[in-house]
């Protein structure tokens, strides 16, 4: 690259942001035009571009419903609309996994802290259908802390029926438990938080340490209809205490867990009355304590939720 | 036998006023039965372990040594996993 000096007019002062700056200026205009005509056109990242700007907007924490909105009609206005819904409707192809849609999770000290078992009870707010523009998974999850523990979370595909599933961490053959929401009339019920009625299932589950070397886990659904806890899972395994609280499986809390960006116009999602438990290295069963912001932090990868309601942290309805 | 904690106290569960204890039910074979019968969804499974993976990477305050650590961690227990 050849260093060709003029003396150009620069717009305003040089930018010293804490160290002196060259006060040479090179005209490389030539330069960077040629290699730019040189380098292929990338439409499809150009799209993406475009369509990404449309995500910012839409998932920006700080703006309103009618700000988002309004910052969309702006883009199209600029953009041009076909441009744009062209744009899009390539994004649309493109999973967006693994996403945090709105949820905590636990503080190292606390993903550890416990030493012969630890237990997590929370009330998965659940509608039966997602609503809005929901057109792959997203899935109402937690776990109990211990790196070896299951996932027993709510699973939605698209607008069809969900099901509510168990992923044992602890397993090889982790997918166990597989029950569609026409099944579970026993365990859904409705409560109300905040002023609103919500669907909700109440689920408990429990890591614990039976003999020296050898755990156990257990899943249990509160049934409404029958007052009373039906225990629909359990396992016993091999295992240390290192595996249950090191690692990061295991530290995240009632999550919406998401598949693509962004969400709009969907049903209510959340978690009540989330608690947990400790057992300690003498095997005495502490309190339920309901998880706060002292032992976990919210996790928001601004996928398009808005919060209706945070009661840190054992307490959350996000829609969109 | 092992003692398990206390039961927790769903919301609006009648049983703390009355002062009883709520009953549980082993209600495995059931639920066996149901999931057994439900078909198996091999991309599903694939995406469930996808999006966790994808959860680290785009995990805000993780390190790139504690992301890899977590992978790490991560496909070591799916080694079993079809």
């Amino acid at each position: 690259m050849t260093e060709a000096t003029s003396a150009l007019q620069l717009p305003g002062p040089v930018p010293t942001p804490g160290r002196e700056m060259p006060t040479e200026v090179a005209d490389e205009r030539e330069y960077i035009e040629r290699i730019t005509r040189e380098t292929p056109r990338d439409t499809r990242g150009e799209e993406a571009f475009i369509a990404s700007k449309v995500n910012l907007a839409q998932t920006h924490p700080r703006l309103d419903r009618a700000e988002r909105e309004l910052a969309r009609t702006e883009l199209t206005e600029r953009i041009g609309r076909s441009r744009l819904e062209d744009a899009l409707a390539k994004e649309k192809d493109q999973p967006v996994p693994g996403g945090v849609g709105y949820g905590p999770f636990y503080n190292s000290a606390f993903k550890s802290g416990f030493a012969q078992g630890t237990s997590i009870y929370f009330e998965i707010v659940c509608p039966t259908s997602p609503g809005g523009n929901v057109n792959t998974w997203l899935y109402l999850t937690g776990m109990n802390r211990a790196g070896r523990g299951i996932e027993a979370f709510v699973s939605y595909y698209a607008q069809t029926q969900p099901h509510f599933k168990v992923f044992d961490w602890a397993r090889t053959d982790q997918w166990q438990t597989d029950i569609p929401f026409g099944s579970l009339g026993s365990y859904l019920s409705t409560t109300s938080a905040h002023g609103s009625s919500y669907q909700i299932l109440g689920v408990w589950n429990t890591t614990t340490q039976i003999s020296s070397g050898q755990w156990r886990n257990d899943a249990l659904l509160y049934n409404r209809t029958a007052g009373r806890w039906d225990l629909f899972y359990r396992y016993d395994y091999a295992g240390t205490l290192a595996q249950q609280t090191g690692g990061w499986i295991g530290s995240w809390g009632p999550i919406v867990e998401t598949f693509q960006s962004p969400y709009v116009n969907t049903n209510r999602f959340g978690a009540l009355n989330t608690m947990l438990i400790s057992r300690n290295s003498s095997g005495a069963w502490g309190s339920w304590q309901l998880l706060s912001a002292a032992n976990s932090y919210i996790r928001t990868d601004n996928v398009g939720f808005f919060v209706v309601f945070l009661d840190s942290n054992y307490a959350f309805v996000v829609d969109s | 036998m092992v003692s398990g904690p206390e039961p927790p106290v769903p919301s609006n569960d009648p049983s703390p006023e009355s002062g009883k204890r709520v009953p549980t039910r082993d209600m495995r074979e059931e639920f066996a039965r149901i999931s057994a019968g439900v078909g198996h969804d091999p991309e599903a499974e694939r995406a469930f372990v996808e999006s966790k993976i994808e959860m680290i990477r785009s995990h805000p305050t993780l390190s790139e040594a504690e992301k890899t650590a977590a992978i790490a961690e991560l496909e070591e227990k799916l080694k079993g996993e079809t």
